[in-house]
């Protein structure tokens, strides 16, 4: 053998460990890996529990505040436009136009810009004594005249019957939700349905990105009585949006829903779907808001300078008058208080410019599972291939630092940082990266808690000093 | 049986089956047509129905019914009141139409019951001597509030009198106290306002009667004839002032459809009947509520003037079963 490969040789064998030393790492890996997996699984049932718990829901909900505001709007000309009619009578005043003639007016002023359609955030429901002074029979009539198509909201009998919404059947197509959900603001209504999904499936399947395969539900939906579908003023009004986009379907729904159904009463199969608006649009809705002036015998549109007009549109009729309105809410995500119109209009321009999806339940927890076992694996396949190799072993903590920085890096990118671009509203990202943070701090103490459990345990049954004299 | 008769009977039966379908989908049609009456008019407005316009007036259109697809419209200044099977509405000025839906369902309204009783048209049997009609004499088992009781009968002719008096259940008399034989009246007076009778009643309410009374008329040929009524007790009444104060707040013709109700709810047939001629005064060529009224003539027996109001109904409108 030449010197130089004998040198090399042994050089090799030199940095190369012994097979014993191989073998003890092996086993502090295998241990190490299932003692990092079962850290895993304590931590995820940890945090699972967490989410159950009151400042867990309020963490969540300052993590989807902290998400939405990476929400940015891109287009020059919104496609929803608001028209504040706070100015206009509710109830019948001497010497003034009837209500119901003002908004007359001020919808015929409208629909000369040519919008795409109109909605009125108004409850036109009827009450027990009759039609209020705005709705009834002969304001029906003249909306269902126009060349526009207009939707006028339904609050009190939305849960109703269809022929309940507006007083009468005939007027059911009409008819768009305003109800806007007190007890959780980051949910907007899609539908309120009563037995077959079909129908509402159908209506919101182009704009919301799924494929409604349900055609046999259709049918029983046109075939049953009581099947019926109230749409939100919001999917009513995006629906008639000639320039949207058919989102189509990327994503399993079992890991990614653009939309969720609650089941609000048993007994008559009442079911509302909720879906995640963008509030991002919502200042610039304001900014923009037009404005009807009313004079004693007339109404005119004063269009707000920054529009050109608003041709083409979704235009929402609504109080936008803060002090006027008792209709207002705190809206994400400063939660500043503001009249219900800004949350349809939100709404309406989140279901035209392309859904907010949310990760579902269980792909949460799989996501959890998924990063914290490639992490250890990562480190375990590492340690694993310089086992044999180097005579030191490989510093496993600081590589688990390494690729929990770099899955935390992944994670908020995806969760917050590409979020207007994704759409996917991943709200306990921030968690998930804490949780992997923690795995790493804990995993080295865990670890050596385990070896000395391990040694102790050795210890309790061996005598190592008897074989070491022998 | 031979296999042609077999065959016969089983057509007759198909045919039968057909016509009875036909007639019962035909009925629904009908039920379902009623949609409303208007109640209040003001101003010009007009009725389309099918082809042809007419001009509303309260004078004639006063609680006359709408069907399902009845186009209403007012001129300017003009408006109408409309109480739907479901809800009230109102119809401004407009150029443009508007066309009566189909019920969603009942009222819930305090005109729940008056509007959905507008569509329900009965009359009663009649007869007695004496033509008495208040207390109603129609056998459905009137009622009298004693504070309005009225004794009310057909005027006559021919001159002779009548005797009238009041007993309980037990024969003891309660009107007149002081005269067995009872009030002698002129028949061609054609009513009797009592303000001894109508103490007796309420004294007789006090002391917690309840059980029915009788009125018996005789005519001086010897004729008897008795009417059974009952008195509306205090807290009927009490109730029945407050309906009455709702009926006031509605427009037109309403008032007094939704005072004919309730007071009919308590039997106070006579009453209602009053109600009815009070709306006639505004709407007095209203073939509806001409029809209403006769309805409630009948139940009081007031038979003379259920012939008036069936004579005076407009060609081709049949009074009421």
């Amino acid at each position: 053998m030449p010197a130089t490969a004998q040198n090399q040789s042994r050089l090799k064998s030199g940095r190369r460990p012994r097979k014993g030393v191989v073998k003890e790492r092996r086993r502090r890996i295998a241990l190490d890996l299932g003692v990092g997996l079962l850290l895993t699984l304590a931590l995820l049932l940890v945090k699972l529990f967490f989410e159950t718990t009151t400042p867990g829901k309020l963490l969540d909900g300052m993590l989807y505040c902290w998400i939405q505001t990476r929400l940015s709007v891109d287009e020059q000309k919104l496609p929803v436009a608001v028209v504040d009619i706070s100015k206009l009578d509710s109830d019948a005043r001497p010497g003034r136009l009837t209500p119901r003639a003002q908004l007359e007016r001020l919808i015929d002023a409208i629909v000369k810009q040519e919008p795409a359609a109109i909605g009125i955030d108004i409850d036109f429901s009827p009450l027990d004594e009759g039609w209020t002074a705005r709705s009834g029979p002969q304001f029906f009539d003249y909306v269902r005249q126009l060349s526009v198509p207009v939707y006028l909201g339904v609050d009190r009998s939305r849960y109703g019957e269809a022929a309940e919404w507006l007083g009468a059947e005939d007027y059911q197509n009409l008819a768009g939700n305003i109800a806007i959900p007190t007890d959780d603001n980051r949910e907007m209504p899609l539908w309120i349905r009563r037995g077959s999904s079909g129908s509402c499936f159908h209506l919101a399947a182009d704009l919301l990105g799924f494929r409604s395969n349900s055609e046999a539900e259709e049918k029983n939906a046109a075939a049953g009585a009581n099947a019926s579908c109230l749409p939100a003023m919001n999917l009513a009004l995006a629906r008639k949006y000639p320039r949207r986009k058919q989102h189509t379907v990327h994503w399993p729904s079992s890991l990614l829903r653009p939309f969720h159904e609650e089941l609000i009463d048993k007994s008559s199969e009442v079911f509302a779907g909720f879906f995640l608006p963008d509030y991002s649009v919502a200042k610039y809705l304001w900014e923009q808001t037009s404005t009807a002036v009313v004079s004693d015998n007339d109404v005119q549109l004063a269009v707000n300078a920054s529009l050109t007009g608003l041709k083409g549109r979704i235009v929402l009729l609504g109080n936008t008058a803060w002090d006027k309105t008792l209709d207002k809410y705190p809206i994400p995500p400063w939660q500043k208080e503001v009249p219900g119109v800004y949350f349809h209009a939100c709404a309406a321009y989140t279901l035209i410019k392309g859904p907010l999806v949310e990760v579902t339940e269980g792909a949460r927890v799989g996501l959890d599972l998924l990063l914290a076992t490639v992490i250890l694996l990562g480190v375990s396949w590492l340690r694993l291939h310089y086992a044999a190799r180097t005579k030191d072993g490989v510093a496993a903590h600081r590589v688990h630092f390494v690729f929990t920085s770099l899955a935390l890096v992944v994670v908020l990118a995806f969760g917050y940082g590409f979020v207007q671009y994704t759409r996917v509203l991943w709200t306990d990202s921030l968690l998930v990266a804490a949780v992997l943070f923690f795995h790493t701090l804990l995993a080295r103490h865990v670890e050596n808690f385990a070896n000395w459990v391990g040694a102790r345990w050795h210890g309790m049954w061996f005598d190592e000093r008897k074989e070491g004299r022998r | 049986m031979s296999k042609p008769r077999i065959w016969t009977i089983l057509i007759a039966l198909l045919g039968v089956m057909m016509l009875s379908l036909a007639a019962s989908g035909q009925n629904k049609r009908e039920e379902a047509e009623d949609a409303g009456f208007i109640s209040q008019v003001k101003g010009t407005c007009w009725l389309q129905r099918g082809t042809s316009n007419v001009q509303i007036t309260l004078r004639k259109f006063g609680g006359a019914e709408l069907r399902v697809g009845d186009k209403l419209r007012c001129d300017k200044g003009g408006s109408l009141v409309v109480e739907l099977r479901s809800l009230q509405t109102t119809i401004e000025p407009s150029d443009r139409w508007t066309t009566i839906p189909r019920a969603s369902g009942s009222r819930k309204d305090a005109m729940a019951g008056p509007v959905d009783d507008w569509f329900k048209l009965a009359g009663a049997v009649r007869g007695l001597p004496g033509g008495v009609y208040s207390p109603p004499s129609g056998g459905y088992g009137s009622a009298v509030w004693p504070d309005h009781f009225v004794i009310r009968w057909v005027p006559r002719k021919t001159a002779q009198d009548l005797w009238l008096r009041i007993r309980d259940q037990s024969g003891t008399q309660l009107w007149p106290q002081d005269n067995e034989q009872g009030i002698k009246v002129p028949s061609t007076a054609g009513e009797l306002i009592s303000k001894e009778a109508r103490q007796a009643l309420s004294k007789y309410r006090q002391t917690g009667g309840r059980e029915p009374l009788t009125l018996v008329i005789v005519d001086s040929k010897g004729n008897e004839g008795d009417i059974e009524f009952s008195i509306v007790s205090e807290q009927d009444e009490e109730t029945l002032e407050k309906e009455l104060r709702v009926c006031s707040d509605q427009p037109g013709v309403m008032t007094y459809i939704c005072r004919a109700y309730y007071l009919r709810q308590l039997k106070l047939y006579a009453e209602a009947a009053d109600e009815y001629e009070a709306a006639l005064k505004l709407a007095p060529d209203s073939g509806d509520l001409q029809l209403h009224a006769i309805a409630a003539h009948r139940f009081t027996g007031n038979y003379a003037r259920e012939q008036e109001l069936v004579r005076r109904l407009p060609s081709g409108t049949t009074p009421p079963e």
